[in-house]
């Protein structure tokens, strides 16, 4: 009796986990660095590929990702930066090697055999999109399909700092992005009034780009010290962000 | 002892650099700035022509903001009687918003309401907060990125030079 039933449970994970794999624990990109990952299981078909920020989505990260894996949305979560020992700060978004970022999106679509989306934030963005660029480059039309788009929460994505009264210039992977992409920005933050202009220059290099402003929070609300009603609220809601932004990814497509 | 010393002395070297965290103006004209105050009264900045002005771009949102509001009080009221104003330019919060704030923050001077972001726009402002220092002809001459301790003698003496026509 015991046997059958460890047998049922066992062909009831092999069931729910599409062709019966296990998440890895961790991955070995070419350069020899070993990327750890943590990973929230779901049925669907869809893996989230959630990548660090400069501010850090925190405790959340896990949250989230546990929540969206109930829901069906695979999540891993690969520690770009432990991996290189960088602190959490908006200056080590630019040492993460985009090369490596590529090599994550790839094993990730191949592994998972899943549709793939990205998500970070803040100076995120760039090394994430840089990633995201050269495995688009190197993948075949048919394997270009796996990568459905990124969502970007508050991306910071200028050039340089911008100084008071002078244009802002943009980081060149703005218009060399051609996936589609899905921005969050928080209303009370300086770049909500910037945002169309940041879209204007994504659609440059081809990027299908649509975007939410998110009331009454600020740009990191979900990683506020001091988080307000609003804000609090807002972070519960970051799975159901992530789905809504997800659906709107495939339907540009 | 001697990274007691070196954080002493770096502590000295940061000090006086504060007033070199203003740039000189290198862009163009200054941009056109019409806004009403929480009271809906129109400013505009050729009403203030004759002094320096302070445009300050913030928000209530903004710590940096928050931490040098009083220090922008301080400077108002060390420079009385003098030819200067501020004008501190909201970034599109609500009355109800900046006047919650007023009730934890003493700030007394001229705040405009930009609600619809246009002046942000004019003006190129990316970061909160964005200070323009204006000469007493209404020319943009100094920026600054970020907050500051706006009493602090160098602030003072860049901003009294400016009172003096050149």
């Amino acid at each position: 009796m015991t046997i059958f039933r460890l047998f049922s449970f066992g062909l009831a994970l092999a069931l729910c986990t599409p062709s019966g794999w296990a998440a890895p624990a961790s991955m070995r990109m070419s350069t020899g660095t070993e990327i750890s990952l943590r990973t929230f299981p779901g049925v669907g078909n869809t893996l989230m590929l959630g990548f660090p920020c400069d501010e850090g989505l925190g405790a959340q990260e896990a949250r989230s990702s546990q929540a969206l894996a109930g829901l069906g949305l695979e999540a891993w979560l690969p520690d770009m930066l432990g991996s290189h020992g960088l602190p959490v700060a908006s200056s080590s978004m630019e040492q993460i090697p985009p090369e490596e970022v590529a090599e994550v999106i790839d094993q990730a679509v191949k592994q998972s055999g899943k549709r793939v989306v990205l998500v970070t934030t803040g100076r995120g963005a760039v090394p994430i999109l840089q990633g995201a660029r050269i495995w688009l480059d190197r993948a075949s039309p048919q394997e270009r399909a796996a990568l459905i788009g990124a969502i970007l929460f508050s991306p910071d994505l200028y050039s340089v700092k911008p100084a008071p009264g002078v244009e802002a210039r943009y980081h060149k992977i703005v218009a060399q992005t051609s996936m589609p992409v899905f921005i969050y920005q928080g209303q009370r933050s300086p770049g909500r009034w910037w945002l169309e202009h940041l879209k204007v220059e994504f659609t440059r290099g081809g990027s299908k780009i649509s975007s939410k402003v998110l009331p009454n929070v600020r740009g990191f609300f979900y990683s506020a010290q001091d988080p307000t009603d609003e804000e609090r609220a807002m972070t519960d809601r970051l799975p159901e962000l992530i789905l809504d932004a997800i659906k709107q990814l495939e339907a540009t497509q | 002892m001697k990274r007691l010393i070196f954080f002493i002395s770096c502590l000295f070297l940061l000090a006086p650099a504060q007033a070199l965290d203003l740039k000189p103006w290198k862009g163009g004209p200054t941009p056109p700035l019409a806004l009403n105050d929480l009271n809906g009264k129109p400013h505009k900045l050729e009403d203030y022509r004759g002094k320096v002005v302070m445009v300050q771009f913030w928000a209530t949102y903004c710590p940096p903001c928050i931490k040098e509001m009083p220090s922008m009080v301080r400077l108002e009221s060390r420079l009385a009687g003098k030819p200067f104003v501020i004008l501190a330019v909201n970034m599109g919060e609500t009355k109800n918003e900046i006047l919650d704030f007023q009730k934890k923050v003493n700030m007394d001077f001229t705040v405009l309401m930009d609600n619809d972001g246009e002046a942000l726009a004019a003006w190129k402002v990316f970061v909160a907060p964005s200070s323009f220092l204006l000469d007493t002809q209404g020319n943009i001459r100094y920026t600054m990125q970020g907050g500051a301790d706006w009493d602090a003698p160098e602030y003072v003496a860049k901003i009294s030079e400016l009172m003096t026509p050149k």
